[in-house]
């Protein structure tokens, strides 16, 4: 494990989620399970992304976790505490926004639902009034403290609802969709405060989220669901390295040797700079169409190891083929989440990835 | 660390805030409520005595607004966790009432009980137009009225319990509330004499919670009796309040265990 799973695996347990299952009845009597013998760690101080598609059993698994509701079978501890014997205990030690809800009074001011909230946290009112302010300064409402929440933009209600959230300073927080529905700017700001959240005071912060790129850019660790089993956890920097390809774009010019090319690797066209001429079928297809001289060509070649590059490099140099550009192409975690989802991923389907399995229980390190 | 008792005590001063801050921002919105009370007691009163053919007597005036104010308290009260709970639902508050370590059911008694102190404003506002514009006279000695009106209404929040469990398990219930409504309307003895009715329907009417109260309010308010001139009606309050109140806290207790196992508190 990387950097943030070595800082992890020194960290306790925040939550521990063990053989949990949760079954539902449809409505025409057949059950189905939403979560299906999941276990999980998630560390103190950690971000962990749980994405998943539709259905894929990660919100039914945060509200477990919240007690809203009851699991079939499974234990859930929060920091030690059974969420199921001493559900209070535990809940004045997570906060949580929920998606799709409104969260807090828009019939209230940002004040007014901090205090609100806070009493129904048991928060004793002194400390709740410095932690109002606090929270209020964190999530620089100032200006919009007597203002009511129906009133502000849809990223302020977010940061409300945040703020409203971590009023008894919780350790463990939940997030469910943080950013949807909010500008570029707002979510901006609210992925801000949820890394300061965790790295600056500490606090483990799972969030769902369908924005892979907010997963990418804020997660420690990533734990992919589908039907109601966990099927990858890890951290985030090793699952795009588990499913890192040896693949590289190239923007070249000259009388491109694409048969040649073709013996170290996979070679594919790609779509022209200015977007003209997207060629779809191989990269011969198109050089054979094109003279040597037409200009630039740009190409993708999928190599099996590191060490082609070398041959691919002294092929095009005896050729006289001028490079102007290359890079390495990295797989982003949507793609990674596609094909996991997907049940494409595997050894064999990702060179560089021999290491990666399907995981339906957390691992010996986790 | 404040103590158990101190923390619930902020509570319930909280929830009388938010409801004294929301009657302030939206006065409108009650104004018009004690406004529509106030119409429905001189429609209830006028076209009484048309009927008749002749004037009401001033003990059936007072009589009738007597039962129209309770009704209103009642109805209000009732609402509180009808109505209110619905909405929470529907907008998603109410998964985070569920989060706070007081449980839903002390907010929501907390609540009742801020509630039943912005209908008193809202069920005077009426009152006192009723009064200025009627020539009813009532008596209102603090002290019986501060026994008889919280004894009596305490039952009805059992029903507003009742409903939040319906609500819980069938979403929508906005019919089942109009229904509760008639209900004490009609067998309480607010607008028609329970006497004048059926055997059963006084036996039903007996049970409900509010009966005995709305007739020991008459007699204090209108005839000038003491709280020991009305023991047995207290006694009587105190059995179907309790019952009342018991029977809505269980069966919604039952109701929320329920969608806790169906995943459906959210759903609406």
């Amino acid at each position: 494990m990387g950097g943030p799973g070595v800082r992890l695996q020194a960290a306790p347990p925040a939550i521990e989620i063990e053989g949990l299952v949760k079954e539902y009845r449809g409505e025409d009597g057949r059950t189905f399970r939403a979560v299906d013998g999941l276990n999980l760690t998630v560390y103190r101080g950690e971000i962990l992304g749980f994405l998943g598609p539709n259905g894929a059993g990660k919100t039914t698994t945060i509200k477990m976790i919240l007690g809203l509701v009851w699991p079939d079978r499974g234990r859930i501890t929060v920091e030690g505490i059974d969420a199921g014997r001493q559900r209070a205990e535990v809940l004045r030690r997570v906060g949580a926004v929920l998606e799709g809800n409104r969260n807090v009074y828009w019939d209230l001011t940002v004040y007014e639902n901090l205090r609100y909230w806070g009493t129904l946290k048991q928060v004793p009112p002194a400390v709740l009034r410095t932690r109002a302010e606090e929270l209020i300064e964190f999530f620089d409402l100032g200006e919009k403290r007597n203002t009511l929440v129906k009133q502000l933009s849809r990223g302020m209600q977010q940061k409300v609802a945040i703020a409203c959230a971590l009023i008894h300073d919780p350790s463990v927080i939940l997030l469910d969709e943080p950013t949807l529905g909010l500008d570029v700017a707002a979510a901006r700001m609210v992925k801000e405060r949820v890394l300061e959240l965790a790295r600056v005071q500490g606090r483990t912060v799972i969030l769902t989220t369908h924005q892979l790129d907010v997963a990418q850019e804020l997660c420690d660790r990533v734990a992919i669901m589908s039907r109601g089993r966990l099927q990858a956890l890890d951290a985030t920097e090793n699952l795009i390295a588990l499913f890192s390809r040896q693949e590289y774009d190239f923007r070249v010019e000259g009388p491109v040797p694409l048969a040649e090319l073709s013996r170290y690797g996979r070679v594919q066209a790609l779509a022209e700079e200015n977007g003209a001429g997207a060629a779809t079928g191989p990269a011969a297809q198109t050089a054979a169409g094109s003279p040597p001289e037409a200009g630039v060509v740009r190409f993708r070649i999928l190599l099996p190891d590191a060490d082609a590059l070398y041959e691919v490099m002294e092929t095009l140099r005896r050729a006289g083929v001028r490079i102007l550009a290359m890079a390495k192409r990295e797989p982003g975690l949507e793609e990674i989440f596609l094909q996991v989802v997907g049940g494409q991923a595997g050894p064999g389907n990702h060179p560089g990835a021999g290491d990666w399995q399907f995981r339906e229980e957390v691992a010996a390190d986790d | 660390m404040i103590s158990h008792l101190t923390s619930h005590l902020y509570l319930l001063l909280e929830e009388i805030r938010r409801l004294f801050v929301l009657m302030r921002r939206y006065w409108m919105n009650d104004l018009s409520f004690a406004i529509t009370i106030y119409l429905l007691f001189l429609g209830v009163l006028y076209m009484g005595g048309a009927l008749a053919g002749q004037a009401v007597p001033e003990q059936a005036k007072a009589a009738t607004l007597v039962g129209m104010l309770m009704w209103q308290l009642s109805l209000g009260c009732m609402s509180v966790l009808g109505w209110s709970f619905y909405n929470e639902a529907a907008v998603g508050t109410l998964e985070h009432l569920y989060l706070s370590p007081f449980g839903a059911t002390r907010i929501f008694l907390a609540r009742s009980v801020a509630n039943f102190l912005a209908m008193l404003v809202v069920t005077s506002i009426s009152g006192a137009l009723a009064i200025l514009t009627t020539g009813v006279r009532l008596h209102l000695p603090p002290l019986e009225l501060a026994v008889i009106v919280p004894l009596s209404v305490a039952g009805t929040y059992g029903f507003g319990f009742l409903i939040a469990a319906l609500t819980l398990t069938f979403k929508r219930t906005q019919q089942v509330m109009q229904l509760f409504q008639f209900f004490f309307l009609i067998f309480t003895g607010a607008a028609i004499p329970l006497e004048q009715m059926h055997w059963s329907l006084q036996a039903f009417g007996e049970a409900l919670p509010m009966t005995a109260g709305l007739r020991a309010m008459r007699a204090v308010t209108i005839a000038g009796a003491g709280l020991g001139d009305v023991t047995g009606d207290l006694v009587r309050m105190v059995i179907t309040s309790a019952a009342w109140l018991a029977l809505g806290i269980a069966v919604y207790r039952m109701a929320d265990r329920r969608a806790r196992l169906r995943g459906s508190i959210g759903q609406y």
